[in-house]
C-alpha cells in the first residue's frame, strides 16, 4: 500500500467562510476522503501541525506527497524545505496542486520563478482540460477532455523548465491556455504539477480529477528504493585491464598541511 | 564459532566504522545500524568459513569502536587464512579483501578529515613507514604492504587474485572515503540473481 501524505496549508479553511462552505472537511480532508477508495495508506497533515506538518519520521516514511498551499508558502522553514527536497531527490514522489506552483519546495525543485498569469473572476470561469497523452499512466480512465464549470484562470507564460512530459493542457473561457499537467524527474523523484483545484470551487469533488490524482500517485511512487544512489563515484581502477588507472590519491588537507609543516621544521634543523 | 574469527570481524568492522565518521566511543552494535556497514558485516559473514553472523558479534558489539582496533595485524590473520582457503577453492574473496583493505587504510593513521588515528599494533611503524615513503604511487605502496611477511603470508601475497582485489578495494577506499566505499561494496557485491517482483505487484495493486 503506497504511503501518501496529503499536506494542506489549511489556513483558508480557518479564515474564509466561502472556503468553509465549499470544503467543510477542508481541502486536504476532501482529497483524503476521495482517495480512500483507491486503497492508499493516507496521512493528512497541515501547516499548523507540529514541525509544520512534516516531522522527520513522516518525511522518511512518505512515498508520495500531495501538496496544496496558497497564501503562506513563505512560512515554511528553509531547513524543512532542504529536507523535503532531499527526500524528493532520494525518490519520494511529489504532486503539486494548483497554487502550489509558488510553493518554496516546487520552486526549489524547478529552479525557476514558476510565475504564471492568473485571473480570479467572480464566480469563476469555465476550464476545459485536454488530455494530450491518453496512453500515459496518469491519464488512465480519463476522457479526451473534461469540463470544469468554475475555475480560476491560470495561463501562460508559466515560468517552469521544459516538462519531461505534458499530459494535460487547459483552455479557459477567457481564451488563455496553460500547460496544466506536467511531469518532471528530479534525482530519483517523480514530480507531477496539476493546475486545477481552486479553494472556492469544488474541483476536488470531480471524479475525473480524483482519478487523475490517484493515477499520479501510482505513477510517482517508486516501486523500489534500492539501486545506485551515490554522490560522486570515484572509480580509480578501470574495468579494462591495461587501461590508465589512478595511481595517486589526495590526502585530506589537514594532513597535507601538517606533513608540510613537519617537513619544513625538519629542514630548518 | 571461533573466537578469533569474531575478533577479526569486529576489528575490520570497527576500522570501517571509525573511518566512515563514527566516534571511537560508539559501540560496535550501534555503529552497525548504519545500513552500508551492516551490509558489509553480512557479506563478510558469508565469506568467512566459520561465519560470525551478526548476533555472534554481541560480545564485541557492546564494546566501543576505539577498543576494537588494536593489534590488527595479528587479529587479521584468521581472516587471511580464510581468504587463502577460499582462493584455493576458486571462491569469491571480495569482502575479505575489502576487510583487509580496511585494516591497511586504518593503519595509515589518519581519518577522512585528516585527524590522527591511534594505531596500536606491533607492525604500526612498518605500516606507517610504507605509507609515508610510498604514497606517491599506489602500485609501490601496495607492493610494500604485500612484502610485509608478518602481515601477509607469502603464499597469499603471491596470489595475483588476492593482490589485485586487495589493491582494488584499497584504491576505492582512498578515492571515495570509507562511507562511499561501503556503498560501492554493497552495490558491486550484491547478489542480483534473485527474482523478486513483490514490490511491483504491490504497486500494481493500488489502482481501483
Amino acid at each position: 500500500m503506497i504511503k501518501v501524505t496529503v499536506w494542506n496549508e489549511c489556513r483558508h479553511e480557518k479564515e474564509d467562510a466561502d472556503v468553509q462552505e465549499v470544503y467543510p472537511e477542508t481541502i486536504g480532508g476532501c482529497i483524503v476522503d476521495n482517495l480512500k477508495p483507491y486503497g492508499f495508506d493516507l496521512t493528512l497533515s497541515t501547516l499548523d501541525d507540529p514541525q509544520q506538518g512534516w516531522p522527520d519520521a513522516l518525511i522518511e516514511s512518505t512515498e508520495v506527497a500531495i501538496w496544496w498551499g496558497h497564501r503562506y508558502h513563505d512560512e515554511l522553514s528553509d531547513a524543512l524545505i532542504d529536507k523535503l527536497q532531499a527526500r524528493v531527490l532520494a525518490g519520494m514522489g511529489l504532486i503539486v496542486l494548483h497554487s502550489g506552483h509558488h510553493a518554496k519546495l516546487f520552486k526549489r525543485l524547478m529552479g525557476t520563478s514558476c510565475n504564471l498569469s492568473w485571473r480570479e473572476a467572480e464566480g469563476g470561469e469555465r476550464e476545459r482540460v485536454w488530455c494530450l497523452k491518453p496512453s500515459h499512466p496518469i491519464a488512465y480512465n480519463i476522457p479526451p477532455y473534461l469540463e470544469l464549470p468554475q475555475s480560476e484562470m491560470y495561463g501562460e507564460p508559466f515560468d517552469i523548465p521544459e516538462p519531461d512530459e505534458l499530459i494535460f493542457n487547459s483552455w479557459y473561457q477567457g481564451g488563455e491556455v496553460l500547460r496544466s499537467g506536467c511531469t518532471f524527474q528530479r534525482g530519483r523523484g517523480r514530480i507531477f504539477f496539476f493546475a486545477p483545484g481552486h479553494e472556492t470551487f469544488p474541483i476536488y469533488r470531480n471524479e475525473h480529477i480524483m482519478q487523475i490524482l490517484a493515477n499520479a500517485i501510482a505513477w510517482a511512487h517508486q516501486p523500489h528504493q534500492s539501486g545506485w544512489n551515490l554522490g560522486n563515484w570515484g572509480r580509480p581502477i578501470p574495468l579494462e585491464a591495461g587501461a590508465p588507472k589512478q595511481t595517486y590519491y589526495k590526502k585530506p588537507r589537514k594532513l597535507m598541511l601538517a606533513e608540510k609543516a613537519e617537513k619544513a621544521a625538519k629542514a630548518k634543523k | 564459532m571461533q573466537t578469533e574469527h569474531q575478533s577479526a570481524a569486529a576489528l575490520v568492522l570497527s576500522c570501517a566504522a571509525l573511518l566512515s565518521g563514527q566516534h571511537h566511543s560508539t559501540a560496535l552494535q550501534t555503529a552497525l545500524a548504519y545500513p552500508a556497514l551492516a551490509d558489509f558485516a553480512r557479506g563478510l559473514s558469508t565469506e568467512m568459513v566459520k561465519a560470525p553472523a551478526l548476533p555472534a558479534l554481541k560480545e564485541q558489539g557492546a564494546q566501543p569502536l576505539g577498543a576494537l582496533v588494536s593489534d590488527g595485524s595479528a587479529r587479521l590473520q584468521p581472516l587471511l587464512s580464510v581468504a587463502a582457503a577460499r582462493l584455493a577453492q576458486g571462491q569469491s574473496i571480495e569482502y575479505l579483501c575489502f576487510a583487509s583493505a580496511c585494516w591497511l587504510r586504518y593503519s595509515m593513521g589518519f581519518d577522512g578529515k585528516g585527524d590522527t588515528l591511534s594505531v596500536e599494533d606491533v607492525l604500526a611503524d612498518v605500516l606507517m613507514q610504507n605509507r609515508v615513503e610510498r604514497w606517491d604511487h599506489i602500485d609501490d605502496m601496495m607492493a610494500g604492504y604485500l612484502a610485509i611477511d608478518a602481515l601477509f603470508p607469502a603464499t597469499l601475497s603471491a596470489q595475483p587474485a588476492f593482490a589485485d582485489r586487495l589493491s582494488y578495494w584499497l584504491c576505492v577506499i582512498l578515492a571515495n572515503g570509507m562511507g562511499t566505499a561501503l556503498q560501492i561494496l554493497a552495490i558491486e557485491c550484491r547478489d542480483y540473481s534473485a527474482r523478486d517482483f513483490s514490490t511491483f505487484a504491490t504497486h500494481k495493486g493500488t489502482r481501483a
